[in-house]
């Protein structure tokens, strides 16, 4: 038998590589060359730059929610584009807290891409970020660096091709002219109902109240009090007529927020924030206008009168928690995020698919529909060094962009802020009353209230100590509608010396 | 001076002393000398441990004085006494001591009364082995496990517990975690389910300590059971009911997981203890100052109590 040296071994063998890599190498550039995603074709000078760094990954670390997993779905279109690989970790959204803030902590960042919620991660830790604007000109989108492409399909600006509102929620941080990410997800608040109940009681409801039974966009919180009192006392197809999240702390604060915007208290009730969208480091005393104190009375005497027609889990419940309770037909109605309407509408998860409807929030006595936002962006971490960083980058264009949200949304039900979805929504008649996509009625929703209602648009306090704010206030809240102070000023009171001692004023 | 050939004598130098070399080996020798074997043998041990255990102790005392900064790049700051004094005005702090030690009374009294009471029912009866080993399981799952399975149970969509309390018309106002007069019972109920096997085990390896000679003569001098147990059974196994009791208010007082899982704190307030306040305010609100100093008083607690515990028993034992 013929022996082989080790110098003919090694010429095989390679030989043998690079004869195998050539058709890869090949379907790459091919795949590179065809690649087109809805509304946008990257030109061949371009694809050169989305495939740079060929072959490596990228790490993202975001929450475990609907669009990241919608995200997380499409990321072969990613790797098809930019032969990159992500691999994500998901995570809910306290450890995912912790872990972005000892990942950024430890100044040897593992992670690429954090998914960056305003609040309450980005509002605390958002100098651990690095600015995109030495990526990109954040007016026209077009970019800074000559080796990165240009942020994609921004015929009119950057700002432009996101819906509003949210690039300053999601990625400005105390000072509007940086950007901290690129908007990425928006978890909007609306009211689910059921219809079939609807259909059955409304003229029933209609004779006792003389007023409609399906919400619309004149449905007050008063008339929602009414159905679900109604609910309670008629429909035995449901343990409760209307469940909130009402769990100490973030959930309830939500919540609470709402509601005063809705009763026309500007700010989050505190005065001296200047840019309400960017955000304030210190926000100034609490409530400290004696109209805005009073409009908050009526708020805390709401949501206690609330507690005697909702379910009473309602105070555990968080988003989760309230989505399940429809989902298994426990509750009639919900106010909650719309990134629940896929899992209503499935089939194999809930036994109301197919029966629910869906309203914009109701507006209060200053006739603002207030509704709660989570608007996030994603964003990179500013130890990395720069070649790792616009790794992040080019995954961040891709997840931020036209094609990555279409994917995302289309085939795993992600939440679009890209303007371009929506128009492809439209247009394919996806954007209406019980559409024939069940799956994205909340995207209907969402779009009439980012449109006609964006007064109502709210989040909390943007400020850097947001987490103590949520445990002083959350938990003041939570003891208040648990009936353990006896008057909502004291509620209110006890709120405003702890948030004034707290931010020093 | 004498006149030395220090190169050509090196012992003689080092026995006289006069070098630094001679001194430092002369040190030595007497240090060999002087430490047993099995000091040396547990050194590395004794030096890791105080690394792990008294460095980080100290450290949480230096940085109860500091603000610890979040953004890169700022150095922390020394801000004297104010995390101590902060905690004055934090009410949470009063509310998180009364639902701590109302949550360890409960969970101690339960744990130990049904753990002890279980061990002497269990204890030379048939089936012992059998009976032991299922008692047992509880403690087997993890505690986050136990938690969610609690969760699961107490859910009013399809917990059975919940259905059951609702048949019987116990409790009919939903989970018993959502309602703030019943959670911290809930959670109790709930490590009391875990961790009495922990006593069960203890007390029953106590229990086989006890000569039966000596329970047979108490019997044929005409004690009763009770007699018996008190005067004879109890005295054996009291240092068993120490260990037990030690391990178990040391796990109480730093307890959160299971809160963690099922209330995160709430319903108002009505689970927030001491630890999960602590935690809340290290790894929610990244408050590190703040939080060093509440988790140097409750470890201070901790450490009191426990030895207080302990000398009171065996100082009893030692009257005896």
């Amino acid at each position: 038998m013929k022996r082989i040296s080790r110098r003919d071994f090694l010429k095989t063998t390679g030989a043998t590589a690079v004869a195998l890599s050539f058709p890869s190498i090949l379907t790459g550039k091919a795949q590179a060359a065809e690649y087109a995603g809805i509304n946008w074709k990257p030109s061949a000078d371009e694809i050169k730059k989305w495939r740079q760094f060929e072959g490596e990954t990228v790490y993202v670390l975001t929450e475990n929610t609907p669009p990241s997993v919608g995200i997380r779905g499409a990321a072969s279109d990613f790797t098809k584009l930019t032969g990159m690989k992500a691999e994500f970790t998901l995570e809910v959204m306290d450890p995912l807290k912790e872990k972005i803030f000892l990942d950024l902590r430890g100044g040897d960042p593992k992670f690429h891409v954090n998914y960056s919620q305003p609040r309450p991660i980005g509002c605390v830790i958002c100098e651990y970020w690095t600015p995109i604007n030495k990526f990109v000109d954040v007016k026209t989108g077009k970019s800074r660096m000559p080796d990165l492409p240009d942020v994609p399909d921004t015929p009119k600006g950057l700002h432009d091709a996101f819906m509003p509102l949210h690039p300053e929620q999601g990625c400005q941080y105390y000072d509007p002219e940086l950007w901290y990410g690129l908007p990425y997800d928006t978890a909007m608040g609306m009211l689910f109902y059921r219809k079939d109940l609807v259909d059955k009681y409304g003229k029933k409801f209609e004779d006792q109240y003389a007023k409609p039974m399906k919400p619309d966009f004149n449905t007050t919180w008063d008339d929602l009090y009414d159905m679900a009192d109604f609910i309670n006392k008629n429909c035995d197809e449901v343990d409760s007529g209307l469940g909130f999240h009402m769990a100490q702390n973030w959930p309830i604060n939500q919540d609470y927020t709402a509601f005063l915007m809705s009763w026309g208290v500007k700010k989050e009730g505190f005065s001296k924030i200047e840019h309400y969208e960017a955000g304030q480091r210190n926000p100034g005393p609490y409530l400290s206008d004696p109209q805005d104190y009073e409009k908050a009375v009526e708020v805390l005497e709401y949501m206690k009168k609330l507690q005697d027609v909702i379910h009473p889990d309602s105070k555990i419940w968080d988003w989760g928690g309230l989505g399940t309770a429809q989902a298994t037909g426990k509750i009639a109605m919900q106010m909650n995020c719309g990134e629940f309407c896929p899992y209503v509408e499935d089939p194999n998860e809930s036994v109301i698919a197919g029966k629910a409807g869906y309203a914009v929030a109701p507006k209060g006595p200053a006739g603002i529909h207030a509704y709660e936002v989570g608007a996030s962006g994603l964003s990179i971490p500013a130890a990395l060094p720069l070649k790792e960083q616009k790794k992040a980058w080019l995954f961040v264009l891709w997840a931020t962009g036209p094609v990555g949200q279409w994917e995302a949304f289309t085939k795993y039900y992600g939440t679009p802020v890209r303007k371009t979805a929506y128009e492809e929504a439209r247009k394919r008649g996806w954007l209406k009353e019980d559409a024939t996509f069940r799956k994205a009625q909340h995207l209907w929703i969402q779009e009439i209230q980012m449109v006609d209602h964006l007064d109502g648009f709210c989040l909390g306090p943007k400020i850097p100590t947001y987490s103590q704010y949520l445990d002083i206030a959350g938990g003041e809240l939570s003891k208040w509608i648990a009936g353990q102070t006896p008057t909502p000023k004291q509620c209110l009171d006890n709120m405003i010396s702890r948030l004034n001692r707290l931010h020093k004023v | 001076m004498p006149n030395i050939d220090y190169a050509a004598e090196p012992a003689v130098a080092r026995e006289k002393g006069t070098s630094v070399g001679g001194r430092l080996g002369l040190l030595c020798r007497s240090i060999t000398e002087r430490v047993p074997w099995y000091v040396w043998w547990l050194a590395p041990a004794f030096i890791i441990l105080a690394v792990i255990t008294i460095f980080p102790f100290f450290w949480l005392i230096y940085m109860s004085f500091m603000k610890i900064q979040l953004a890169p790049g700022k150095p922390d700051l020394f801000v004297g006494l104010e995390n101590w004094v902060d905690m004055f005005f934090d009410p949470s702090i009063p509310h998180g001591w009364i639902l701590l030690a109302q949550y360890v009374a409960a969970s101690m009294v339960l744990q130990l009364g049904l753990g002890i009471g279980i061990a002497l029912l269990i204890n030379n009866m048939k089936g012992e082995g059998f009976f032991s080993t299922v008692f047992l399981i509880p403690m087997m799952v993890a505690p986050v496990v136990v938690g969610h399975l609690w969760n699961l149970l107490l859910n009013s969509s399809y917990g059975i517990y919940a259905w059951l309390l609702k048949t019987l018309g116990i409790y009919a106002k939903g989970s018993l975690l959502s309602d703030p007069q019943t959670a911290l019972w809930a959670i109790v109920a709930m490590d009391t389910w875990e961790w009495t096997p922990l006593i069960i085990l203890i007390v029953l390896a106590g229990l086989k300590s006890v000569p039966k000679d000596t329970i047979e003569a108490a019997h044929m001098d005409g004690s009763n059971r009770f007699q018996v147990f008190f005067n004879v059974t109890l005295p054996y196994i009291t240092p068993a009911i120490v260990i037990a009791f030690l391990l178990r208010f040391m796990d109480n007082m730093r307890f959160i997981d299971k809160i963690l899982i099922t209330t995160k704190g709430g319903p108002a307030e009505a689970t927030k203890t001491l630890p999960m306040y602590l935690f809340l305010k290290t790894f929610r609100q990244f408050e590190i100052g703040a939080a060093a100093a509440i988790g140097f008083t409750l470890l201070f607690a901790i450490i009191i109590c426990g030895i207080i515990v302990t000398n009171t028993i065996l100082k009893e034992r030692g009257a005896e």
